[in-house]
């Protein structure tokens, strides 16, 4: 158990971002060229690079002998494994390569942010997180929360390319795509959720106390229903439903990284996350 | 303990109100419009603007402090979980009898969500919580709790622990300890300009004369041989140390091993598992053994029994073991709806959101 994770990472940060860099270069080239042939090399560079990220995530799986997903700096690594395969995904099946700019920009920014925060790897997992909620819980929270970043990058883009008050065709590409990405990040983040009372309930006692990490999470899955419900109403064309998808994600942001700052984190129970 | 069930009462009440609401020929109108889609974000953000307050501010159970410190405890708070339950319920018996699988994934969904929130609402109340501090070999009985505990043992395992380096002099770490520097028999550890053999590893040693033996018990500190070889911090002359270092433990002051200007010790090592090896008995029935662990709770008698804490300044000493005694008798109605949502999503995830729903009606 000699084997130092963090050197490790520092070996292969380099060559993951330099896949990404060279497919979305390559992508970036046969879009501009508007050729309609699929960008073949640039998605299987875009792939490898994100494949030897999640590699690493094994690696340090067994290194480690736990899950790697007990701190922020672990989770990140799962989002920047899991949102260049929503943009590859929704490259392929809308022909809407255009996210996979955002995805992996996304993703390349957060595993930045650990190559510039080195962590501690610790072995140590406290028994209130040894449970085969562990797994299930974090996986989940986190697919959710990859198609959800890509869902409100997808909106974004498209956002940006529609005139301010012309309305809005949910036919398109983008929008089509932010939708059923809500939708199915939507699914996960719930799963997550009745997941994570569900392990409450055996670790804790109680399903559910407002832990100030439960009640974000609870205010992130109210601000998606307000969003599809909008997006109902609307039959998807108008920007106030929309508006409401960028606020979601905000809340989801709070929910996982900004409840560290606020006053009521000094009571919460998921203060490990660190 | 409620003697007269008022919540089953108030729950039955809003679902036969919902009912009536739904069904009955006058009040189909309002009904229509208590269910619709702007009912539904309003009652929404209404009640996720409360959850923002909660979610900024730390929240206390003092019902003296202003309401946003107990926001959950506030009348405004019980109004909109009513009016959210009210739009939410009238929404779900919108389509009460689908027709096939492929239409269901609304009323799973809203359901599901209703049953939820309904059943921590009214159960609140009935949720019964105790604290039962354990001692060895003393059999605790509290009041409502339908049975008697014992503590027999209570059992702590910790992480290895690691190697931390401070400065002789100035007291200063030089390095805390990571999961490099983890004590495991017949690793080296590299650490400044040394690499340091790990030869013996004793998770739990007591101490006989200058050395340390294994203590059987698992209640001593963990030692370990450690010989270290390198340079000191001028890089010049050599360096060569050896010894034990532990932690404290019954009787033995911590150990360390001196390096030039440095020292080598141990860290506190963290909690692994702990757990209680207890005995219950019911009523004058005969005494069950039995182990109750951070995430294997037991359940005895409709009450379930968490291992919550424990003595820590005692650590692997402690003889004293705290539980929460819970009694939920609403947990199935939540579980219920859990899983109905869960089922919701699944229908999500195959059919699409829009399979079960009518255009232009929500």
């Amino acid at each position: 158990m000699s084997a130092n994770v963090w050197h490790v990472f520092e070996i292969v940060f380099w060559p993951v971002i330099g896949a990404w860099a060279a497919g979305l270069v390559l992508l970036a080239v046969n879009l501009l060229h508007k050729t309609r042939k699929s960008p073949l090399i640039a998605n299987i560079l875009l792939a490898s690079g994100t494949l030897m990220l999640a590699a690493f995530i094994g690696y340090m799986w067994v290194q480690l002998e736990r899950p790697p997903m007990r701190t922020l700096g672990e989770t990140r690594l799962w989002y920047s494994a899991l949102i260049p395969f929503c943009g590859l995904a929704v490259g392929m099946r809308w022909r809407f390569h255009w996210l996979n700019f955002y995805t992996v920009l996304t993703a390349a920014l957060f595993l930045f942010i650990n190559y510039l925060m080195p962590e501690t790897h610790d072995r140590t997992l406290m028994p209130a997180l040894q449970s085969p909620w562990f797994i299930p819980h974090v996986v989940v929270y986190m697919i959710g929360y990859a198609l959800l970043g890509a869902s409100s990058l997808a909106a974004f883009h498209s956002l940006l390319k529609t005139r301010k008050f012309a309305a809005l065709d949910p036919g398109e590409g983008g929008f089509m795509a932010a939708h059923k990405l809500a939708e199915l990040g939507f699914i996960f983040l719930t799963a997550g959720l009745l997941f994570g009372g569900l392990w409450a309930k055996t670790a804790w006692g109680h399903y559910w106390t407002w832990d100030p990490k439960e009640t974000w999470a609870l205010l992130t899955f109210f601000s998606y229903l307000v969003f599809f419900h909008l997006h109902f109403r609307s039959h998807g064309r108008t920007r106030g439903a929309y508006v409401f998808l960028a606020v979601s994600f905000i809340v989801l942001l709070l929910c996982w990284f900004g409840v560290n700052y606020l006053p009521a984190a000094r009571s919460s129970v998921h203060t490990y996350q660190g | 303990m409620n003697v007269w069930p008022y919540n089953l009462f108030l729950a039955c009440a809003l679902v036969a109100a919902l009912v009536l609401i739904r069904f009955v020929p006058g009040l189909r109108a309002p009904g229509k419009f208590l269910s619709g889609v702007p009912m539904a974000v309003t009652a929404t953000i209404f009640l996720g603007a409360l959850g923002v307050f909660s979610g900024i501010l730390p929240q206390t159970g003092d019902p003296s402090a202003p309401w946003y410190y107990r926001i959950t405890s506030t009348g405004i708070f019980a109004v909109s979980v009513v009016f959210f339950l009210l739009t939410l319920g009238l929404a779900a018996l919108k389509r009460p009898f689908p027709k096939s699988l492929k239409k269901a994934g609304y009323l799973l969904n809203h359901a599901g969500l209703w049953i939820i929130v309904a059943g921590m609402t009214f159960g609140a109340g009935d949720i019964q919580r105790q604290k039962i501090e354990l001692k060895k070999g003393v059999a605790i009985a509290q009041p409502d709790v339908p049975f008697e505990i014992t503590l027999l043992d209570f059992e702590l395992h910790e992480y290895p622990a690691k190697l931390m380096l401070f400065d002789h002099y100035s007291g200063v770490f030089v390095h805390p300890g990571d999961f490099s520097t983890e004590l495991q028999a017949g690793k080296t550890i590299s650490l400044m300009q040394w690499k340091i053999a790990v030869e013996t590893v004793y998770p739990s040693a007591s101490k006989s004369n200058k050395d340390y033996i294994s203590d059987p018990s698992g209640k001593g500190g963990q030692a370990a041989y450690i010989k270290v070889h390198g340079k000191d911090i001028s890089g010049e002359t050599k360096l060569a140390a050896e010894g034990w270092v532990a932690q404290s433990g019954p009787g033995a002051m911590p150990k360390g091993v001196v390096a030039g200007r440095y020292m080598l010790a141990v860290s506190r090592s963290q909690p692994k598992l702990f757990r209680s090896v207890i005995e219950y008995r019911i009523a004058n029935g005969p005494k069950t053994k039995s182990y109750i662990e951070v995430n294997k709770p037991l359940a005895a008698e409709g009450w379930d029994l968490y291992q919550s804490s424990y003595d820590s300044s005692m650590g692997k000493h402690s003889d004293v073991s705290v539980l929460d005694a819970v009694r939920d008798p609403w947990l199935p109605v939540v579980y219920t709806g859990i899983f109905i949502l869960l089922a919701g999503m699944l229908h999500m995830f195959v059919f699409g959101s829009r399979a079960s729903i009518k255009k232009g009606a929500a």
